[in-house]
């Protein structure tokens, strides 16, 4: 039996803890969140019992298992409100979530949670060492989900899908209004439309030309000076002359 | 003794001076202070949130049973105040006495006892409670639980308790009787309660001998069993029916146990019964558990049919879009049918098999449409009922994003999803969505579900799919006796979800690089110096990105070599062949979507060195090149890979050499071997086809059939020994590939049996030109659990193998029959084994008896 086994199988607590402790800090983290489990329920009430539940969620976050983290950093941060480490612990749990979101083209879930996580933290401490840092990862993970958002609406320009990306590109300007990515976005809503226009049945040509005619006036009054002026104009003027002859026929 | 006054009407704010904790032996005092929230020098509004939140966050912990906060002392605006709680004792452990170590570990995963917690009289009862019901649900409805607790000595100020329980005997239902029931058989009754049935009996023996004994007696002092009519069908027959249906009760998969809550359940299925059948009014007058002893009951049940009602006028309201007669026609319910609102409900929202009003309108973007049938008008057993129809606006998508992806990248399966932005919202494309991402083999198929969140101010919807990824990639780890090669290793790996441009971004890796939905596998086989085999391929389903157009390539090599069987190390002689093939394939729109259209070429290389007469080399040593050009076109609409219910799959190829005997001046009659085979041509045609289809519930038949034709160009080249085909056995590619034959199984006959050989200079060539193969299987599924697809199967089958078309004959074939059962779990790909019995004699043995009994192994799909 190794020192670690016997230590899990014994009945005295006050050792279980120290032991926990010692692991902690000569960083066996999993020994020491196994002992920590096990002696919290016992010591909780008490001067240790607030210790150890900090130490536990630090095991776990060095463990990284940052779901387990994220939870008790969270549960100290609630239940001791007044501890001196409270702060810390409500923005490691915020970070924990941070740790866990992934790359930009996968499910998002935790992005989400972990921006919240993050909003409350600032709401409730507004003046701390952690703010900047706490804002620079908010802003990141924004941009990350407005990639997301540009990533997936440009597949659906790629897989020349037009109405659908000229859609994706729209609800992207509503969602992020103030994002660096807009007038990419705007320029590739009027390619978007003005190839669809181009290979719809005659019936519906003339509306889709006007809606192109539209998204250029758009992006003309919010970029005058765009880089994409020079062949968005190209559609505009093409699209007003379909437009003629289809006026024309009719 | 609190001499401080607080004024309820005027909360005040004041500052906390002192707090102080009474009653806490055991716990830490600051602890518990730190816990409340409450700190010296805190301003706090009494009375106000603060107190009542540091209550409850004292009390939340768990630890103490009574808790108050008052105020001690006021001075000014500061305030003394004392936080005194009861401590209880912890609960440190607990033991069950009196069941079995089974229902043991069931109950301590029900049962909310936490170890460490303190006690309270709430969850002493809870516990109880708890156990009751666990044991109500199993039909012991006279448990009896004692709890009791003592000082543990162990651990200070904590108990354990002692969970006494007594289940006393099952309580089972001896019969189930109704009363006013005069229009279905009992037996329908009975059987539509589901879970509550009467317990098994067979008394038989004893009433025959009864009824015997009864007939014997004369005739003022017989018994009568029932009134029955004077005839003397039923003079014979009833009584003994009646007999029957007393004395014997087979119920092998109904429970008898009483369990309250199914019993609700039951009553409750049996009144859906009757106004499924037109009998709207329907209820229980009463119903009767009569305890006949401690250990059965009786249930008599007294039910109030009321009248049959019918279908009279049925009106619509509210459609501008489809008119009466088209909402009619769906509907399908006629004046003077039996009033069934269940069925008329299906029609409405939900039929499974056919087409219903909702789909009607919804598959065409009327996403808010709703229909409340309403009984307008109801005249002796006649009802009028009127659609009342909201049709809403059409919904067009807004957003369509997925979740759950936790591997597989977003554009993987963007690309795949028929619900796009901008289209009208349409519950017939979500279905097939659903249906082809399930087949893409990353996510439990069982959990793919489309979520529409429908935003009615704008008139739009977002459609959230939510998948759940699962490990999709395969390894093969076998060893085996390969023939003559003695032992042979063999290593696959599949990774079905690869990821080619993350290879080097090690940070991607999870734990190789996924994501791309792209196809790596490799494979070897070895079994040390005699023989290798080594093969790579890749492919991408969307090459590009842009379009569904397949890329793959493959390279492989094997080298087969006899050794001095003295020293084992000199080499005698060998084959080496090296293979590439690159195909593309693309799904095409005509004649309808189901269709693929590949091409590929492949060049493949035999190189041997004083390697036999297989080829009728001189001296054996020589070169032979093998270029194809193939293209298949072929149609899938299989409804699962898996476990295919329904749909067809249908591919013909080609495969071409180029014509080099019209250009070359080659006389194929006296050329070597050395020269003919220099450059091999042939054309190759393969058709195979799949139907499935569902007979009744998930029992299938699938139909099969196979053929395959290997000609020349001209008649004076003659066809070599490349690509010909064997027949026979479990149709597993073993070392024989080498030759580029097309092993086809045959089950019930030996490996390859069924394969002609002809002589051509000299040179003995094994394998027909042309063969076909049908098959019959009935399969049935044991799990349909992703994790472990098992089903069972019967097959019988029929095939033959021919040397040239002159020899044709599709009358003549070996025929055999037989079972067995398929394994698929991801990590291994599909497993089977199969029992055949062959009908017909072995080829080798014509005059002999039939093949008889085999057993087949299999390994993966099998094409063919």
């Amino acid at each position: 039996c190794s020192e670690f086994r016997m230590l899990q199988k014994s009945t005295d607590w006050q050792g279980k803890y120290q032991a926990a402790l010692a692991y902690y800090e000569e960083g066996e983290y999993y020994k020491a969140s196994v002992l920590l489990d096990q002696v919290l329920p016992i010591i909780k009430g008490t001067v240790d019992g607030e210790k150890a539940s900090f130490y536990r969620a630090y095991a776990y976050y060095h463990q990284e298992q940052y779901i387990l983290s994220a939870s008790y950093f969270g549960e100290f941060a609630r239940v001791y409100s007044r501890s001196d480490w409270a702060v810390e612990s409500a923005y490691m749990e915020a970070y924990s979530l941070y740790l866990q979101s992934p790359d930009y083209n996968l499910d998002q879930t935790s992005t989400y949670k972990a921006i919240d996580a993050f909003q409350i933290f600032l709401n409730r401490n507004p003046y701390t060492d952690y703010t900047d840092k706490a804002n620079e990862m908010i802003n990141e993970m924004q941009q990350k989900l407005e990639k997301k958002a540009f990533e997936n609406a440009k597949q659906y320009h790629k897989l020349e899908r037009w109405e659908a990306a000229r859609v994706a590109f729209e609800t992207f300007e509503k969602d992020f209004p103030d994002s660096k990515l807009n007038e990419d976005v705007m320029f590739l809503a009027i390619d978007s439309e003005y190839s669809y226009a181009k290979q719809s049945i005659r019936a519906k040509q003339k509306e889709r030309f006007g809606k192109t005619i539209e998204l250029y006036q758009e992006l003309v009054d919010e970029y005058p000076n765009s880089k994409f002026i020079k062949q968005a104009e190209k559609y505009y003027i093409d699209s007003v002359e379909q437009i003629d002859k289809l006026s024309n026929r009719s | 003794e609190n001499t401080v006054r607080i004024n309820y009407s005027n909360p005040k704010e004041y500052t906390i001076a002192e707090i102080q904790v009474v009653g806490a032996e055991y716990l830490d005092h600051i602890a518990l202070t730190s816990i409340s929230g409450l700190k010296v020098g805190d301003k706090v509004k009494i009375p106000g949130d603060d107190i009542t939140q540091a209550i409850k966050k004292l009390w939340k912990q768990g630890l103490i049973g009574n808790v108050e906060i008052y105020a001690t002392k006021v001075e000014g605006s500061n305030i003394y105040l004392t936080i005194e709680l009861t401590e209880r004792p912890r609960l440190s452990r607990f033991n069950f006495h009196g069941i079995t170590k089974s229902e043991e570990s069931d109950l301590r995963e029900k049962i909310n006892l936490i170890r460490g917690r303190v006690m309270t009289d709430a969850i002493i009862k809870n516990s109880e409670l708890t156990v009751k019901k666990y044991f109500y649900e199993k039909g012991f409805l006279n448990t009896q639980v004692d709890i009791r607790y003592s000082q543990d000595s162990i651990i200070s100020n904590s108990v354990m308790l002692d969970i006494d329980i007594e289940k006393n005997r099952k309580v089972k239902i001896r019969n189930v009787n109704f009363v006013g029931n005069e229009n279905f058989p009992e037996m329908k009754l009975k059987g539509k309660m589901k879970n509550t049935g009467e317990r098994p009996r067979f008394k038989i023996a004893g009433a025959l001998i009864a009824t015997g004994i009864n007939a014997l007696k004369p005739k003022d002092k017989r018994v009568k069993i029932k009134d029955e009519e004077d005839t003397a069908w039923y003079s014979l027959t009833k009584p003994l029916i009646n007999l029957v249906i007393e004395n014997v009760k087979l119920n092998v998969f109904k429970s008898s146990k009483f369990v309250e809550e199914k019993y609700k359940e039951d009553k409750e299925a049996l009144i859906a019964f009757y106004n499924s059948k037109g009998y709207r009014d329907a209820y229980i007058a009463e119903d009767t558990i009569v305890t006949i002893d401690e250990n059965s009951v009786d249930i008599d049940i007294r039910i109030v049919p009321g009248q049959q009602y019918f279908f009279r006028e049925i009106t619509w309201t509210g459609n501008f879009i489809h008119d009466d007669r088209t909402l009619d026609q769906i509907l399908g319910v006629e004046r003077g049918d039996i009033y069934n609102m269940e069925s008329l409900d299906k029609k409405l929202n939900y039929n499974p098999n056919g087409p219903d009003i909702s789909s009607l309108y919804m598959d065409n973007g009327y996403l808010f449409f709703s229909v409340n049938p309403v009984e307008v008008k109801i005249e002796g057993d006649s009802i009028d009922v009127e659609m009342r129809i909201y049709e809403g606006a059409q919904a067009t998508i807004r957003k369509v994003y997925v979740t759950g992806n936790d591997r597989t990248n977003d554009h993987v399966i963007m690309r795949e999803l028929r619900t796009l932005p901008g289209q009208k919202f349409s519950r017939s494309e979500l279905i097939r969505t659903q249906r082809e991402l399930s087949q893409l083999g990353y996510f439990n198929p069982e959990t793919v579900s489309p979520n529409p969140i429908p935003n009615p101010v704008d008139e739009t919807v977002d459609i959230e799919w939510s998948l759940e990824e699962r490990p999709s990639d395969q390894i093969e780890l076998s060893g085996g006796w390969g023939g003559s090669f003695g032992f042979v290793g063999t290593l696959g790996l599949t990774f079905n979800n690869f990821s080619l441009r993350n290879l080097t971004h090690f940070d991607k890796w999870r734990p190789l690089p996924v994501g791309d939905g792209q196809k790596l596998s490799l494979r070897l086989q070895a079994n040390g110096r005699q023989f290798q085999s080594y093969s790579i391929s890749f492919s991408e389903p969307w090459l590009g990105g842009k379009k569904p157009k397949s890329f793959g390539v493959s390279y492989n090599y094997s080298v087969q070599r006899s050794l001095n069987p003295y020293n084992r190390r000199e080499i005698l002689g060998s084959m080496q062949v090296t293979g590439v093939t690159v195909s593309l394939g693309q799904r095409l729109k005509w004649p309808d979507d189901y269709f693929t259209l590949s091409n590929a070429v492949s060049y493949t290389n035999y190189n041997l060195y004083r390697f036999g007469q297989s080829l009728g080399f001189d001296e054996g040593t020589g070169i032979a090149n093998n270029f194809t050009f193939t293209t298949t076109l072929s149609r899938n609409s299989v409804d699962s890979p898996m476990y295919p219910r329904n749909g067809s799959s249908i591919s013909l190829s080609l495969a071409l050499t180029p014509p080099y005997s019209l250009f070359n001046d080659l006389d194929y009659q006296s050329a070597s071997n050395n020269d003919r085979y220099k450059w091999v041509e042939y054309h190759k045609w393969m058709f195979d086809a799949k139907y499935y289809m569902q007979l009744a519930g998930n029992l299938v038949l699938s139909a099969r059939a196979h053929m395959g034709y290997l000609g020349s160009y001209q008649s004076t080249t003659g066809i070599g020994p490349f690509e010909r085909f064997q027949l026979g056995g479990d149709g597993l590619t073993g070392s024989n590939f080498l030759l580029g034959n097309d092993i086809i199984g045959l089950r019930g006959y030996d490996n390859n049996s069924i394969t002609p050989t002809e002589t051509v200079n000299g040179n003995v060539i094994r394998g027909g030109t042309l063969y076909n193969k049908f098959v019959f299987e009935l399969r049935y599924p044991v799990s349909l659990n992703p994790s472990a697809t098992i089903y069972v199967l019967s097959f019988a089958e029929a095939g033959n193998n021919w040397l040239d078309f002159t020899e044709y004959n599709p009358n003549n074939l070996y025929t055999s029959a037989g079972a067995g059962v398929r394994i698929f779990m991801p990590a291994f790909g599909l497993l089977g084994i199969d029992w055949g019995y062959g009908f017909d004699p072995d080829p080798s043995n014509p005059n002999g008896s039939a093949s008889g009994g085999q057993i087949h192994f299999s390994i993966g799909q099998t094409l063919r």
